[in-house]
C-alpha cells in the first residue's frame, strides 16, 4: 500500500536533511530569510490592524493560492514529470494512476506542511503582539486555498507538459469562477470540481511523462549531430563554458561590475570608502570608474576565456594535433566561440548607463567592444604559445598588464581627441577597425605559433 | 602504409629516437616493444603528427607528415596511452565532435555500432569526466577507428580494458586489412595479434623479425625481450 508515496516522501525528507548538512550556511540564510518574511508579513498585518485599514481577505486567499499553485506545479514537475527515478515505480505491475496519485499526495502534504508551519509562525507572532485575531476561521479558508492551489498547480504541470494541451482548458475556467464567486460555498464547490478533474487527469498523466522523455531524447539527438568544423569547435567550447556555469558567471559579473562601477561613478568612492581614504577618492573621475569596470570585466570574459581555450587543452593537445584540421581552422573556431562570452558582457553597458545616464552609452559600447577585441588579440598568441604546457597565473598577469597599458593609452588618446571635437563616432569606428585588424593579425600569428616546428624542414 | 626514414628525435640532450627506419606494410600488424623510455610512444606520436622530429622523414600512404600533414592525418587513427578527453562533454558529444572535424557525414550509425560492440552504449550520454579509465579507453578507441583509417596506431591498447573488450579488440585487429602498429609491453598481445615485432632500446632497434621466427628462436616473445635487455 502506498509504496511510491512512502519512498518518495522518505527521499524528499532525506534529500532535505542531506542538503542542510552539506550546505548548512545556505540553509541557515534561507531559513532566516523565510523567518523574516513571515515576521514581516505579520508586522504588516499588525500595522494594517492598528491603522484600522480594511484588509480584503479574499485577495489574501487568492494570493496564497497563487503562490501554492506555482510551488506545487514546480514540485509535481520535479517529482513526476522530470523525475529520473519515477520510471522504477511506473515499470511495476501497480497501475500508473495509483503511482501518479501517490506522487500527487506527496506534493499535497508538502504544501500543507509548509502552509501549517508558516501559519503557526505567523499566528504566534500575532498572538505575542497581543492581537486577538479570529484566525482559525481564516486558517480553514486559506487551507482550502492551499489545497486548491496544489490541485491546480499539479494539473497545470501535468497538462502543460503533455501532447494534449487542450486539457488545460478547465483550469482557467476554475480561476475565473474563483474570481467571480467570492464566497466559501462556491470555493468548496470549485475545490470539489478541481479534485474530480484531477482524478480524471490521473488516467492521462502517463502521457506527460512520456511526452517530456520524448522531447528530451529528440533534443539530445538534435544537438548531437555532425557539424561543419568551425561550428563543431564552437559547439564544443560553448558546451564546456555552459557546463562549467561560466556563461552565468559572465552575466553575473557584467551585471555586478556594471552596477558597482556605475554606482561609484555616480556617487563617488567616498560613499563606500572609509574616512581615511576619502581624500584619495576625490582624484578618481567617473570615467576612471568606467574604465576600471570595463577592464576588470574584459579580463574575465575575454582574456580569461581566450587563455582558457588553450590552457584547458593541456592534456588534449594530442587530439588537436592528430585531427585533420588546419591550425587556422582551429583558431577560427576558438575565436567564434568567444561570441557568447561577448554577448554575456553586454549587460555591463546597461547597468553602468543606468547610473551614468544614456549619454555614456555610445562610449561604453565602443570601449567594451574595443577592449574585448584587444583582449582576444593579446591572449591568443600567448595561449597558442603555452598550449600543452602548465597553465600559469603569471601568463594571465602578463596579459592583464599589456591590456591595461593598451587600454589606458587608448583612453588617453580619446581624451586628447575629445579636446578638439565632441563628435567622437569616427574615432570610435577607426579604433574598432584597428582592434579588429589587430585581432585578425593576432590569429594569423597564433596559427604560426601553434604549428609544429619541424627543424629539418 | 607507413614509411619512417632515418628518424631522429631529441628531448633536449636525451635522444629518444636515434636514426631509426621502419616500413610498416599493409595488412600487417606490427608490434613495437621495449623497456620504458625506449622510444615507442615517441615513434607513434611522430607518426600521428602530434610531435615534431629533428631529422628524417615520415610518410603515410605516400603523404609526408610534414608537407601534406592534413592528407596524412586523414589516413591515421591514433589511440594514445593515456586517453585524455574533454571531461565536460558526453561520450556521444565527444565522438560527434571528432566525426565533425573528420567530416564524417554518416558517423552516427558507426558510433552506435562501435559503442554497442565495445559495451559502452549505455554510458554514451554521460559526461566523460564520470568515466573510468577503461571506459575512456573505449571512447578513445572508437574515435580512432570510426573513420576506418588505413593506418592504425595503438599505444598500449588493452591497458585498462576488461577481458571481454580486450578480446573484441584483438579480433578487430586481426580482421583489419590496413596497417596496424601497436606499442605494448605485453608479450601475450604481441604473440596473439602481431605478424612483425620490433624490440627497441634507448631509441634504437635491437631486434626485429616475424613473430613466428622470433618465437621459434627465443621460445617466446618474453624470452626474446629478456635476451635483448642489455
Amino acid at each position: 500500500m502506498l509504496e511510491t508515496y512512502k519512498y518518495l516522501f522518505l527521499d524528499v525528507a532525506r534529500n532535505f536533511f542531506r542538503n542542510v548538512k552539506t550546505s548548512p550556511l545556505l540553509y541557515l540564510f534561507f531559513g532566516f530569510m523565510m523567518f523574516f518574511s513571515v515576521v514581516g508579513m505579520a508586522f504588516i498585518t499588525l500595522f494594517l490592524l492598528r491603522q484600522e485599514a480594511e484588509v480584503n481577505m479574499y485577495q489574501v486567499f487568492l494570493m496564497i493560492m497563487f503562490i501554492i499553485t506555482m510551488k506545487s506545479g514546480v514540485d509535481f514537475h520535479r517529482h513526476y514529470i522530470k523525475s529520473n527515478t519515477v520510471s522504477y515505480p511506473l515499470s511495476t505491475p501497480v497501475s500508473h494512476q495509483k503511482t501518479i496519485s501517490e506522487i500527487f499526495l506527496v506534493v499535497f502534504w508538502l504544501q500543507l506542511g509548509l502552509w501549517a508551519f508558516f501559519s503557526i509562525l505567523f499566528s504566534t507572532f500575532i498572538a505575542l503582539a497581543g492581537v486577538k485575531l479570529s484566525y482559525p476561521l481564516e486558517y480553514i479558508q486559506f487551507t482550502i486555498g492551499v489545497m486548491l492551489g496544489t490541485i491546480l498547480g499539479s494539473l497545470i504541470a501535468m497538462h502543460f507538459f503533455s501532447s494534449k494541451r487542450i486539457r488545460l482548458i478547465p483550469i482557467p475556467i476554475f480561476f475565473l469562477l474563483l474570481w467571480f464567486y467570492r464566497e466559501p460555498i462556491s470555493t468548496l464547490i470549485i475545490l470539489l470540481l478541481a479534485a474530480s478533474y484531477l482524478i480524471i487527469s490521473f488516467r492521462w498523466a502517463l502521457d506527460s511523462y512520456q511526452f517530456v522523455k520524448r522531447i528530451e531524447r529528440n533534443k539530445e539527438l538534435n544537438q548531437v549531430k555532425i557539424r561543419d568544423t568551425t561550428r563543431a569547435i564552437f559547439y564544443k567550447e560553448t558546451t564546456i563554458l555552459w557546463r562549467d556555469h561560466l556563461l552565468f558567471s559572465f552575466i553575473f559579473s557584467a551585471v555586478t561590475i556594471g552596477g558597482f562601477s556605475g554606482y561609484l561613478a555616480r556617487f563617488g568612492g567616498d560613499s563606500i570608502l572609509p574616512e581615511g581614504l576619502r581624500q584619495l577618492a576625490k582624484f578618481i573621475t567617473p570615467a576612471m570608474y568606467g574604465f576600471l569596470g570595463v577592464y576588470v570585466l574584459v579580463i574575465y570574459t575575454s582574456v580569461f576565456t581566450s587563455l582558457n581555450f588553450f590552457l584547458a587543452e593541456e592534456d588534449t593537445v594530442w587530439l588537436i594535433r592528430n585531427l585533420p584540421v588546419t591550425e587556422k581552422t582551429m583558431m577560427r573556431g576558438k575565436v567564434v566561440s568567444l561570441i557568447l562570452p561577448f554577448i554575456c558582457s553586454i549587460p555591463f553597458i546597461a547597468f553602468f548607463s543606468a547610473f551614468e545616464g544614456m549619454s555614456v552609452i555610445p562610449s561604453m559600447i565602443w570601449f567594451v567592444i574595443f577592449s574585448f577585441m584587444i583582449g582576444v588579440a593579446i591572449s591568443f598568441p600567448l595561449g597558442a604559445k603555452y598550449m600543452g604546457k602548465k597553465s600559469d597565473v603569471l601568463l594571465l598577469y602578463c596579459v592583464a598588464m599589456i591590456l591595461f597599458i593598451i587600454l589606458a593609452l587608448t583612453i588617453a588618446f580619446e581624451n586628447v581627441v575629445s579636446l578638439y571635437t565632441t563628435f567622437l563616432i569616427p574615432f570610435y569606428i577607426i579604433t574598432i577597425l584597428v582592434a579588429f585588424i589587430s585581432m585578425f593579425l593576432s590569429i594569423e600569428f597564433s596559427t604560426n605559433i601553434f604549428k609544429l616546428n619541424y627543424k629539418s624542414f | 602504409m607507413i614509411v619512417v626514414e632515418n628518424l631522429t628525435k631529441r628531448y633536449g640532450k636525451i635522444v629518444a629516437l636515434n636514426n631509426v627506419s621502419f616500413t610498416f606494410g599493409e595488412k600487417t600488424v606490427t608490434a613495437i616493444t621495449g623497456e620504458n623510455g625506449a622510444g615507442k610512444t615517441t615513434l607513434l606520436k611522430i607518426c600521428a603528427g602530434i610531435i615534431p622530429f629533428d631529422q628524417g622523414n615520415v610518410t603515410i600512404d605516400g603523404f609526408s607528415i610534414v608537407k601534406n600533414s592534413i592528407s596524412a592525418r586523414e589516413r591515421i587513427g591514433y589511440l594514445p596511452e593515456m586517453p585524455y578527453m574533454y571531461d565536460r562533454l558526453t561520450g556521444r558529444e565527444f565522438l560527434f565532435y571528432i566525426a565533425s572535424l573528420r567530416k564524417l557525414e554518416n558517423a552516427g550509425e558507426k558510433i552506435d555500432e562501435l559503442s554497442k560492440l565495445l559495451g559502452i552504449s549505455n554510458f554514451m550520454d554521460q559526461e566523460l569526466g564520470a568515466y573510468s579509465k577503461g571506459m575512456k579507453q573505449k571512447i578513445s578507441l572508437i574515435s580512432a577507428i570510426m573513420h576506418n583509417p588505413s593506418n592504425l596506431l595503438l599505444d598500449e591498447p588493452v591497458w585498462g580494458l576488461d577481458p571481454l573488450t580486450a578480446k573484441t579488440l584483438q579480433k578487430f585487429i586481426l580482421d583489419r586489412q590496413g596497417t596496424t602498429i601497436i606499442a605494448t609491453h605485453s608479450p601475450q598481445l604481441v604473440e596473439k595479434v602481431a605478424n612483425k615485432v620490433y624490440f627497441m632500446m634507448r631509441g634504437e632497434i635491437k631486434l626485429s623479425g616475424d613473430v613466428k621466427d622470433v618465437i621459434q628462436k627465443f621460445g617466446s616473445i618474453e624470452g626474446a625481450y629478456f635476451s635483448n635487455q642489455g
